[in-house]
């Protein structure tokens, strides 16, 4: 008996090996090893800013601050916005149409904060001293809010994940324990995910001085938040087709179509708050003085709001694949814009300042996004990124 | 019939897109009116604030208020960093050769707001204001996180850029030498009388009383009186301010915009988890009952 245990303990061994072994060629595709390639090079060159200090790691200046880190961290926050948003629409408002696209969505939510932590933290002039918030509160903060929202969102995010680990291993009892609480976990996240996505906007509030007019308006809360929906929405689109596509699973096309109406509906709001706003309070001039800032901000406007619209407003175009990939994509490729001029080109740096990414900030950043991707590819072939049919209810 | 049970079962489209627009709609009432309070500086008496009046029109450039700050704050700063603010580098006095062959001598620090725009950013309350309204960095606090240098209208704090543990740092207006009932030490050192230390109250008549004894000369404006809601280094200078590079600023708190809206965030939290919660119970209701109709039409 004991024998014939271990044999099938030996049996059942082998059996995995060789599965990996066979499995294995179509994970060392070229798209992992690069991925795994910059990860490598941007862990090194994480560690070696970690012990040599911003000023030789980094083309940062008392003039300007900020760059490409605090840029990708902030334009990260909002692309993460695809869990709330879908954990929103699939719990809360309870359109169930769109639960196929609710698990990629959640995972990418989770890896793109993990990443927006990392990015955090070498970020800091003393890494060491990361948790300092959880001790010493200044409620008057955005960035001390932010912080408490993100870790616990991102706790929060941590539990939302876990039954597809959990399924793929067998083990049914924390699924449940999930499924019974996952109502009020997608409430909490809604409102973690109002709080800090709006916030990200009061932030640049304590900026009156230097961030340029066109950018600078009671109303940022509201437009950060309501950019967070849409990027969130359309990053789901593109990890659904994505997850798909990695499971050899067929896409339905309608999922996309009705989260592009969705993000359609939002970048209409969105605009009319811009342009409203922009009018209202007399900028209209600004706006179309057609310099460089005006210039921005038509960049911005075009690629993350006006061409993503005719995408997702026009029928025949919303319905193809290309045309879903278009409108998602642009939608957050105008969210990134929008927080690199936020943060960086719509800021009025003192004279003279002028900054030029370091490699290291380079390496780091792309480092840190080419983990989160390849985790992510990894997670999406190997956990339970769509639910079993009928696993619900 | 499925038409029916389609519109009971999910939540039908239109009324969705509604039901979107009104929390959009909530969330803009509760999210976007300014209102004018400022927790920062409240219980500070702006005229029992210690100062510095500094008469440009006294100033000879000598730098002894820089060595002074340098002595007295034990700092390091290189050449370079002499003539600039820096993490080693408190004040400084900036050169302005004027047109009409004018020559005036700034010196530039932490102008000590009343109403600190750091100390309001600041991530984990490093920045602070004492009990008697100086403006200082708890250097056990700071993570180097530089929101402060965007918070600043004065552009004043500075980062250890050199540093592998970096931390931000700037004028703490000589708070050791205050306790021990001194001046700061760049007021004490001045030979010329540019600079004059005393509280905040008693400046500000000192300063218009120059002026009013020689309006032929003074700008008819104390710089820092008003700005950015007051400060406590107060500048009385012959030449317009624009001209020296002082920036024109209101006279709104700097904080006064963030804050109105972070005192929202209980509110916010409280509407956004009642609103879900409502979505949720509604829809919850409406399905259950939908359920009902489609378990009794399949039984048929």
């Amino acid at each position: 008996m004991v024998t014939s245990t271990a044999d099938q303990k030996r049996l059942r061994w082998n059996g995995a090996r060789s599965a990996l072994r066979e499995a294995l060629p179509s994970y060392l595709n070229p798209g992992v090893q690069i991925l795994a390639y910059l990860t490598v090079i941007g862990v090194l060159a994480g560690i070696w800013r970690l012990f040599s200090g911003l000023g030789a790691a980094t083309n940062l200046t008392d003039g300007i601050p900020w760059g490409i880190w605090i840029g990708f961290d902030f334009s990260l926050i909002a692309i993460s916005g695809a869990g709330f948003t879908m954990a929103g629409l699939v719990y809360v408002f309870r359109q169930e149409q769109f639960r196929p696209a609710l698990r990629p969505a959640v995972l990418t939510g989770l890896l793109g904060y993990t990443a927006v932590l990392a990015l955090l933290i070498l970020d800091l002039g003393r890494p060491d001293r990361f948790y300092h918030f959880l001790i010493y509160w200044n409620l008057h903060s955005p960035l001390f809010e932010i912080s408490w929202c993100v870790l616990l969102y991102t706790t929060v995010l941590l539990i939302e994940v876990s039954p597809q680990v959990y399924e793929r291993l067998n083990r049914p009892g924390p699924v449940r324990i999930v499924h019974a609480i996952i109502v009020p976990l997608a409430i909490v996240a809604v409102t973690l995910s109002s709080l800090h996505q709006s916030t990200l906007g009061t932030l640049y509030l304590n900026m009156p001085y230097r961030l340029n007019a066109l950018w600078y308006t009671p109303l940022l809360p509201l437009l950060f938040f309501t950019s967070s929906v849409s990027t969130g929405l359309s990053v789901a689109i593109i990890a659904y087709k994505l997850a798909t596509r990695f499971t050899g699973q067929q896409a339905q096309l309608r999922v996309a179509r009705g989260l592009g109406s969705l993000v359609a509906g939002v970048l209409v709001f969105y605009l009319v708050l811009k342009l409203g706003d922009i009018i209202l309070s007399g900028k209209a001039p600004l706006l179309l003085a057609f310099d460089r800032m005006s210039l921005l901000m038509w960049i911005e406007l075009i690629v993350g709001v006006l061409a993503p619209l005719a995408i997702f407003l026009a029928p025949s175009v919303r319905r193809t694949e290309k045309g879903q990939w278009a409108g998602a994509i642009l939608v957050v490729l105008g969210t990134l814009i929008s927080r690199f001029d936020a943060t960086l080109f719509a800021q009025t740096a003192p004279p003279g300042a002028t900054y030029v990414p370091h490699v290291v900030e380079w390496m780091t950043t792309a480092g840190v996004v080419a983990a989160a991707a390849l985790a992510w590819y990894l997670g999406a072939r190997l956990l339970a990124v769509f639910e079993k049919p009928n696993g619900h209810h | 019939m499925s038409a029916r049970t389609k519109g009971t079962a999910s939540f039908s489209r239109r009324q969705f897109l509604k039901l979107s627009a009104a929390t959009a709609g909530g969330a803009a009432l509760v999210g976007c009116q300014f209102v004018p309070a400022t927790a920062s500086g409240e219980s500070i008496d702006p005229a029992k604030v210690p100062g510095i009046l500094i008469d440009l029109t006294r100033c000879v450039g000598c730098g002894n208020c820089q060595r002074s700050c340098i002595a007295a704050n034990d700092l390091h700063p290189s050449q370079e960093e002499l003539s600039t603010l820096s993490a080693d580098t408190y004040t400084y006095v900036q050169r302005y050769d004027l047109p009409g062959g004018k020559t005036r001598f700034v010196k530039r620090q932490c102008m000590q707001c009343l109403y600190p725009a750091c100390v309001s950013a600041c991530t984990v309350g490093a920045l602070h204001q004492t009990a008697d309204g100086v403006v200082a960095v708890d250097a056990r606090k700071c993570i180097g996180c530089r929101y402060c240098q965007y918070a600043c209208p004065f552009n004043v704090p500075k980062f250890q850029w050199d540093s592998a543990l970096g931390l931000v740092r700037k004028c703490q207006f000589c708070l050791g030498r205050l306790a021990q009932g001194q001046g700061p030490a760049c007021a004490d050192n001045c030979p010329s009388g540019a600079l004059k230390y005393g509280l905040r109250g008693d400046l500000l008549q000192e300063a218009h009383g120059r002026i009013a004894a020689h309006p032929e000369v003074y700008v008819d404006l104390i710089y820092g009186e008003t700005e950015v809601g007051g400060t406590s280094c107060l500048y009385i200078s012959d030449v317009p301010f624009d001209q020296l590079g002082f920036p024109k600023l209101g006279t709104d708190p700097a904080p006064h915009y963030a804050e109105s809206m972070m005192k929202r965030t209980p509110t916010i939290a409280v509407s956004v988890a009642a609103v879900a919660t409502g979505i949720y119970s509604v829809l919850r209701w409406r399905s259950d009952h939908g359920h009902v109709e489609i378990d009794v039409r399949e039984e048929k």
